[in-house]
């Protein structure tokens, strides 16, 4: 409550400056923020396992303001959750301050004081974010100094805690990561079609060790290696981490060392493109509490690497990634056809594809033997290697043991005349759900999604807009039917109706234990009224909206099926 | 009905501040450090136009309003330049798990702008973009005069009146 009464004291003590300010005339720095409320109703509905809330209704709120001055930035976040959104995790609850910075720059030199975001190379060894939507912050409040002042040489160091919630992890994290552009650094590179950059990361966490019958590593560091080279529309990276014996919740409290390589080359000449990703995890959940588990106190992250799908259907079954051992790669297509040729027509068309698998890796168990040998082995957990999960014999490449994830998928974008314009897509997804877990339906899950979605232009700056989508499935909760109807007005109107049907399950494949939850045919219904002027967005729906995965970057989060109206306001500054 | 009531004070707060802040004029970018698809770093204060107005749209490849907005900006975007010499950079917030995606989709669409990424989100952040796409324009002294959310079928036109207007204002 103090704290809240701080923040409208704060807010009018602002205010009045800048009128004061802006009498005056003199520079006194810039005062700019962004802030979301997003608030909602809940009403039990049986029909779709909506339960009742309380409170009946759930807010979470956010407002960043900064201040700029000269090369000082300094500011802040309030948030409040009055109580959190369903959905979202409840340590989140009433409102504060969880992240204030104060950071300066000067030749080159850049320290910030407080919390602050932070990426090392692609992540694999820490990266720092905030995903609103999820609910994900895993901020550090400490110290951070980047330095630039050597042309072609990024220097970052940096040290703190976590944040979990309105609390504060118990470890200790520290780091410190170089770059160098080969070319900026060495004359001779200079004009040199190759472009290349070398980069190195070191992560430390430290961990009090209580544990009363083990010996925990109470200081766990984390290395990484990474390169990137472009010659014209060419383009490889890749990048290697290694981290030392890390026992947590979530490896099962094994001893065994982690690593992760991560590789990625694309080619791009004009109208075409094609991306082709390589990857491998082994244990390589990085906390900065032994404890952690769901997506608290990450200290690295490891991209999907599956394609991101942003069709309503070919969302419902999305991958994420398996910490504890996975491989898998990635094909990406795309072509654009011309203006004019046979497959272009009068507009050109576009098409592309894409085709990703993952497996779980090979894990050799420790044997009698060796534990016999080496008693201490049997904390191990098991053995394994690249070489395990890489093997080619007559059917032709094997990666790692069983599937956890397929996608194929095509895409076609085509404007047909003036005012029409088509897009289609197939996607056909594998998952098995024993492990990735995105439903109650603990096996197999394969779906087929085709997509059609029509655009017409009314009169110029009124768009109507009509989205089709079929998921077809014999497992899980059977298929699905969406229909999204779209108006808008120039920028600033927006309407639209959206129901997905829900239907044809098999009754014979009900899981035990969970056949409540299987309903009679459901639609879910809803409809939104939008309005946009500037930066400034609010939002109105009203209706049901199925349980599901809300996955942002390969980070999900569960929903729950909700019955009731959707108040959004957003706006910057 | 308590807590209600304290979000309703919240947002009319805001709303009423940031119709205050609006009023201030000529924002300037903040200096934060971006790739571009070499992976070479560039400071958010030398992507400005030398010679006139600069167009910062932020967008990703998982972002399907975002790619719309490039792709009809594409369009008629030598017209734009031939008319105004406006630059247009679009600012990529894709992490690892796309970043290698950008520079394909940029080409094979033949998109004519200049590319950089923000994988982390601090330019993201530090001009307080709460959702993409996020469109701003700033005159020749790179300060900001003009920003919008979201993108419709036509808003380019919008733009472009903008932007003939502000060269011409020069």
């Amino acid at each position: 409550m103090n704290i809240r009464l701080h923040f409208y004291y704060f807010f009018t003590f602002l205010l009045t400056s800048n009128y004061i300010i802006s009498q005056k005339k003199i520079d006194a720095g810039e005062i700019h923020g962004d802030f979301q409320t997003d608030f909602q109703t809940y009403r039990a509905d049986s029909s779709i396992n909506a339960t009742a809330v309380p409170e009946k209704s759930g807010s979470n709120s956010y407002l960043n303001l900064m201040y700029y001055r000269d090369n000082i930035t300094a500011g802040g976040r309030f948030e409040g959750y009055y109580p959190a959104m369903q959905g979202f995790d409840r340590r989140y609850k009433g409102g504060g301050i969880p992240f204030r910075f104060i950071n300066f720059k000067h030749h080159g030199l850049d320290v910030t004081a407080g919390n602050f975001y932070e990426q090392f190379g692609n992540g694999l060894t820490l990266r720092t974010y905030w995903e609103w939507g999820l609910g994900y912050d895993n901020a550090f409040d400490g110290f951070r100094i980047r330095y630039t002042g050597i042309k072609g040489v990024v220097i970052k160091g940096l040290i703190g805690d976590q944040r979990f919630y309105f609390d504060k992890s118990a470890g200790k994290v520290r780091g410190a990561d170089a770059e160098i552009y080969l070319n900026d650094l060495l004359p001779f590179l200079d004009s040199s079609a190759t472009r290349i950059s070398l980069g190195g990361s070191f992560v430390s966490k430290f961990e009090a060790d209580k544990n009363p019958t083990l010996t925990l590593p109470e200081n766990v560091s984390c290395y990484g290696a990474r390169f990137n080279i472009t010659r014209n529309n060419f383009n490889i990276t890749s990048e290697y981490a290694y981290k030392i014996n890390d026992p947590s919740e979530i490896n099962g409290n094994i001893f065994k060392k982690g690593d992760a390589l991560w590789l990625s080359t694309s080619y791009s000449p004009k109208n075409f493109g094609i991306v082709a990703q390589f990857k491998r995890l082994d244990n390589m959940n990085f906390r900065s509490a032994r404890s952690a588990t769901l997506n608290d106190l990450m200290i690295n992250y490891l991209p999907a690497g599956t394609p991101q799908h942003v069709y309503r259907l070919a969302s419902i079954y999305p991958y994420a990634t398996q910490p504890n051992g996975e491989i898998g790669i990635q094909l990406d297509m795309m072509y654009r056809f011309d203006q004019g040729t046979l497959f272009g027509g009068k507009y050109g068309t576009k098409i592309s594809v894409n085709y990703a698998m993952v497996n779980n890796i090979n894990k050799t168990p420790i044997t009698p033997e060796e534990i016999a040998k080496e008693p201490n082995a049997k904390f191990l957990g098991y053995t394994s290697s690249l070489a395990d999960d890489f093997k080619i014999d007559k059917n032709g490449i094997h990666l790692g043991g069983h599937m956890l994830y397929r996608n194929l998928s095509f895409e076609l974008n085509k404007k047909l005349t003036e005012k029409w314009k088509f897009n289609t897509a197939y996607i056909y997804l594998e998952l098995d759900n024993k492990v990735v877990q995105v439903s109650p339906f603990k096996n197999i899950i394969r779906a087929h999604v085709l997509v059609v979605d029509v655009s017409f232009k009314i009169k110029p700056r009124k768009i109507a807009r009509m989205e089709l989508q079929h998921l077809y499935s014999r497992q899980d909760f059977g298929n699905w039917g969406t229909f999204l109807g779209e108006y808008s007005i120039g920028n600033s109107w927006f309407f639209s109706v959206l129901n997905d049907f829900n239907y044809g399950y098999l009754t014979d494949s009900k899981p035990q234990g969970i056949e409540e939850l299987y309903k009679e045919p459901t639609h879910y219904l809803s409809g939104t009224i939008g309005y946009n002027k500037k930066t400034t967005r609010v939002s109105l729906s009203y209706g049901r909206r199925r349980a599901g995965v809300l996955c942002v970057g390969g980070v999900c989060r569960l929903v729950p099926a909700t019955d009731g109206l959707t108040l959004t306001v957003s706006s910057s500054f | 009905m308590q807590f209600i009531k304290k979000n309703l004070l919240l947002v009319f707060i805001c709303l009423l501040f940031s119709n205050i802040l609006q009023a201030q004029s000529g924002r300037k970018l903040p200096e934060i450090d971006l790739k571009d698809i070499t992976g070479k770093n560039i400071n958010s204060k030398s992507i400005l136009n030398d010679s006139g107005l600069t167009v910062i749209d932020f967008w990703a490849t998982w972002c399907k309003p975002c790619i719309q907005e490039l792709d009809n900006i594409n369009e008629v975007f030598p017209t734009w330049v031939k008319e105004t010499g406006v630059k247009f950079v679009a600012i990529s917030i894709d992490d690892a798990r796309n970043i290698a995606k950008v520079a394909p989709i940029a080409n094979s669409r033949g998109w004519k702008y200049h590319i950089l990424i923000d994988s982390n989100g601090d330019f993201k952040r530090a001009l307080n973009v709460n959702n993409i796409p996020h469109t701003f324009l700033l005159n020749r002294n790179g300060e900001i005069i003009w920003q919008h959310n979201s993108y419709n079928p036509g808003d380019e036109d919008e733009l472009f009146e903008l932007i003939k207007k502000e060269t011409l204002k020069n």
